[in-house]
């Protein structure tokens, strides 16, 4: 399931992440990347706002959709 | 001797700098404030703490910061990781791989220390001491976590110190530290499997995750709804989340520019530069004899042009309080999210709103900003409609225009900016049609738990852009004033002239001033304080003090002064969008030459800039005058020429576009 | 004499700021503001890295 399908307030494990290589690492280094644990806060005005680790994120609808929950 | 400060974004490693080398440099609550390293010198006593003074003797300092056995201290922008995303993340890399610093000062966020100690366990490979500054420790202390020091310490093989670099506590002990480290040398190395091999990252980050995991004690569940959630869902409401950012900025603007700020530069500008110090100026420089003309420049040209600039200074001091109070909230990111929407339809990231809010000081640093986006043609469009917003500089001339023509009226300023951010829309929309551009974007942004925030800092950031405000009016200002003081008061002939009509200056606007006619503006006075502008936006306003202030007793700021003998209020209105919007100063210009790297690119910027800033001051006058008058300005043909001339041209380069586009597909179809 | 005095403060003063201003310009700024490429940092500004 894509991360835009799921509901504000959802955990869940990230299963793969379509996007460039330079993408994935920079995803990789906030600790967003296969396998870790990842939590959709709320969308607001159109972003996506993720808690990953210690960490709160707004990434784009695009970006979202590239994320794969398991 | 160096140190280099290396981190997360966002980490506090600007705070730091400052604190410990009593510098100034501009902090902001959001990620990528820094783009650049800056180099200081190490404080006196922080350079005793740390027994850093017979480094010398002891043969380990090295490179040229070594002389008069300074220590340096770099600031470097954040980085997440070794390998560089953005371009000023790069600078990281190379800095510590080209310049070998002696010590690397690591700042970690203890308040998000998993994501901070992937970054430290690169850093610890590179086999340079290194000390690692707890930074953030009160967020941590709130959020009820605490943090084994000694047993981080121990885990990494380098000295851990709990930092607060907002309270300045902790500093002596971490400098301490760095000294000891810079004596000792290396500093361990991360012990993992597969170093070097095949997925060394996701061994790095399990490597990690253990020792965060062994000695970070959570009482928090991080994805429990905070307070900053909450205020998050009202700030950044896909509807209320942009009306709330205009009401923001009014409140900010109206307070400094029309409450207190106005009320001082009112004060400053009427009474001190304008009575107070040329008399005590003429009385002094008369009562010594010194030769009329030598006084006529210093009181008319230097301390009238440099003076009405000044005079905006308390203006200028309270609106950056009121910034730097909103930015350090952490509020700005948010508003960052909000714009992404928008921004992305018109050719923009969301990103690109922080380049604007650091352009609202100056286009400078706002065009220097840009680097945090990653996409190039975002980069690209942001550096060409940044210095739309209208800079510190531009604020006397808003402030000037809005006091002579409109007295009293506080929505001018509103409107100025309103209209500057519909030209950023409109820009944004045209320029993605006149170039071929893809959209390949992508938004991230860190969002930094919101806080009080801190009047020493507000108070810190007022003072460094008030001493940026007066330097520049005592350098590129002074020099300006004096040389537009002698051009109009000497003739072709070199000899003084007998009015200023006959004068240097009148001859240089002259050439010019046709150029206004469009604006319904005519004289050469209102071309060659343009013109002036050029150099540096101040200037107008000074040059139109230096060329009133013989003419005319009345204070150049006066309702109905000087300058509406020349304006109507349309067409004075105009000339100030005509300002505003046409290419900034010289150093901007420079600026966004080093952004965009490529004379090609920096011509189309300029030249894009000129006819936006024309066409929308052209359109201003015109349409305006006919609103309130009934009737077109003066110029109203060759308004209409050029107005007809740009569309003209816009449909031209759109249809080009079109073309290439068109072509492309024909191509990938093939 | 008091001309040739205050004329001599007054012009140091202004050359110096031009110099100021000559200087900061060269390097992508303008004097008193904070950002901009260090002076020895040019080469590598240019290329926009």
């Amino acid at each position: 399931m894509p991360l835009t399908k799921s509901k504000a307030g959802h955990t869940g494990v990230v299963k793969s992440i379509t996007a460039t290589e330079k993408i994935q690492k920079f995803l990789f280094s906030l600790g967003c990347s296969e396998g870790q644990e990842i939590t959709l806060v709320s969308i607001l005005a159109g972003n996506y706002i993720i808690s990953v680790g210690d960490g709160r994120y707004a990434i784009d609808k695009k970006m979202a959709g590239a994320i794969e929950l398991a | 001797m160096k140190i280099a400060l290396a981190g997360n974004p966002n980490s506090g490693k600007t705070t730091l700098f400052n604190a410990i080398t009593g510098k100034t440099e501009y902090v902001g609550n959001w990620p990528g404030v820094t783009v650049e390293k800056k180099e200081a010198n190490l404080k006196r006593k922080y350079k005793l703490l740390a027994g850093l003074q017979d480094m010398k003797e002891a043969g380990t300092g090295k490179g040229d910061g070594n002389r008069r056995n300074q220590v340096r201290v770099v600031d470097l922008p954040g980085a997440y990781s070794i390998a560089p995303y953005t371009s000023e993340e790069a600078v990281t890399r190379d800095f510590i791989l080209a310049e070998n610093p002696d010590v690397l000062l690591n700042i970690v966020d203890a308040s998000n220390l998993e994501r901070s100690l992937f970054f430290t366990t690169q850093l610890l490979e590179l086999g340079i001491p290194l000390v690692v500054a707890l930074n953030k420790q009160d967020v941590l202390k709130r959020s009820g976590n605490s943090i084994q020091v000694e047993g981080l310490a121990d885990a990494l093989g380098c000295p851990v110190v709990e930092t607060r670099a907002n309270g300045e506590e902790g500093l002596d002990e971490l400098l301490r530290a760095v000294g000891q480290a810079a004596a000792a040398g290396a500093s361990g190395n991360p012990a993992f499997e597969g170093r070097g091999g095949e997925g060394e990252d996701k061994k790095r980050q399990a490597y990690v995750k253990g020792i965060v995991q062994t000695h970070l004690q959570r009482k928090r569940d991080k994805t429990r709804i905070t307070t900053s959630d909450r205020i998050d869902r009202v700030v950044a409401n896909p509807f209320l989340g942009l009306p709330l950012f205009g009401l923001v900025m009014w409140a900010v603007y109206a307070f400094s520019i029309n409450g207190l700020g106005g009320f001082l530069a009112d004060w400053v500008n009427g009474t001190l530069f304008g009575e107070l110090v040329p008399d005590a100026a003429h009385g002094f420089f008369g009562g010594l004899g010194v030769h009329p003309m030598l006084e006529a420049l210093i009181v008319d040209g230097a301390i009238a042009g440099v003076g009405a600039v000044l005079g905006f200074l308390p203006l200028i001091l309270v609106l950056f309080f009121c910034l730097a109070l909103l930015e350090d909230s952490g509020y700005m990111a948010r508003v960052a999210v909000v714009m992404d929407r928008y921004f992305k339809k018109i050719g923009l990231s969301g990103k690109s709103i922080i380049p604007m809010i650091v352009g609202s000081g100056c286009s400078i640093p706002g065009v220097m900003a840009t680097r945090t986006i990653e996409d190039e043609n975002e980069k690209v469009a942001t550096t060409i409609l940044t210095p739309f917003i209208p800079c510190s500089a531009k604020l006397p001339i808003i402030v000037l225009f809005s006091a002579v023509f409109f007295p009293g009226s506080t929505w001018i300023l509103p409107a100025v900016y309103g209209i500057a951010g519909l030209a950023v829309i409109l820009g944004g929309l045209l320029l993605k049609r006149i170039f071929p551009w893809e959209e390949s974007s992508t938004f991230i942004m860190e969002l930094p738990e919101y806080k009080v925030p801190s009047l020493r800092h507000a108070f810190r950031q007022m003072v460094h852009q008030g001493k940026g405000f007066v330097v520049k009016a005592s350098t590129i200002i002074l020099v300006m004033n004096t040389l537009v003081w002698f051009m109009q008061s000497y003739g072709w002939n070199l000899q003084p002239a007998e009015d200023q009509g006959a004068s240097i200056l009148a001859g240089v606007g002259g050439l010019a001033a046709p150029l206004l006619l469009p604006l319904g503006v005519a004289g050469w006075q209102m071309a060659a304080a343009a013109l002036t502008g050029f150099v540096a936006k101040e200037n107008v306003v000074a040059t139109f003090a230096i060329l009133f202030a013989t003419v005319s007793e009345e204070a150049l700021h006066a309702p109905g002064g000087v300058l509406a003998e020349n304006f109507t209020p349309v067409t004075g209105f105009a000339f100030l969008l005509f300002n505003l919007f046409t290419p900034p100063c010289f150093a901007a210009i420079g600026a966004m030459n080093a952004e965009l790297g490529s004379r090609k690119w920096l011509a189309r910027a300029i030249l894009f800039q000129l006819a936006a800033g024309y066409g929308i001051g052209i359109l201003a006058a015109q349409a305006g005058s006919l609103l309130v008058y009934g009737k077109w300005a003066p110029g109203a043909v060759p308004a209409g020429l050029v107005l007809g001339g740009l569309a003209a041209l816009a449909a031209v380069l759109v249809q080009r576009n079109r073309a290439r586009d068109a072509q492309n597909e024909l191509a990938c179809q093939e | 004499m008091p001309t040739i005095i205050i004329g001599t403060i007054f012009f140091v003063l202004v050359a110096l700021a031009a110099r100021k201003t000559y200087r900061n310009l060269r390097s992508n700024t303008c004097p008193g503001c904070s950002a901009g490429c260090g002076l020895e940092k040019r080469e590598k500004c240019h290329k926009g890295s």
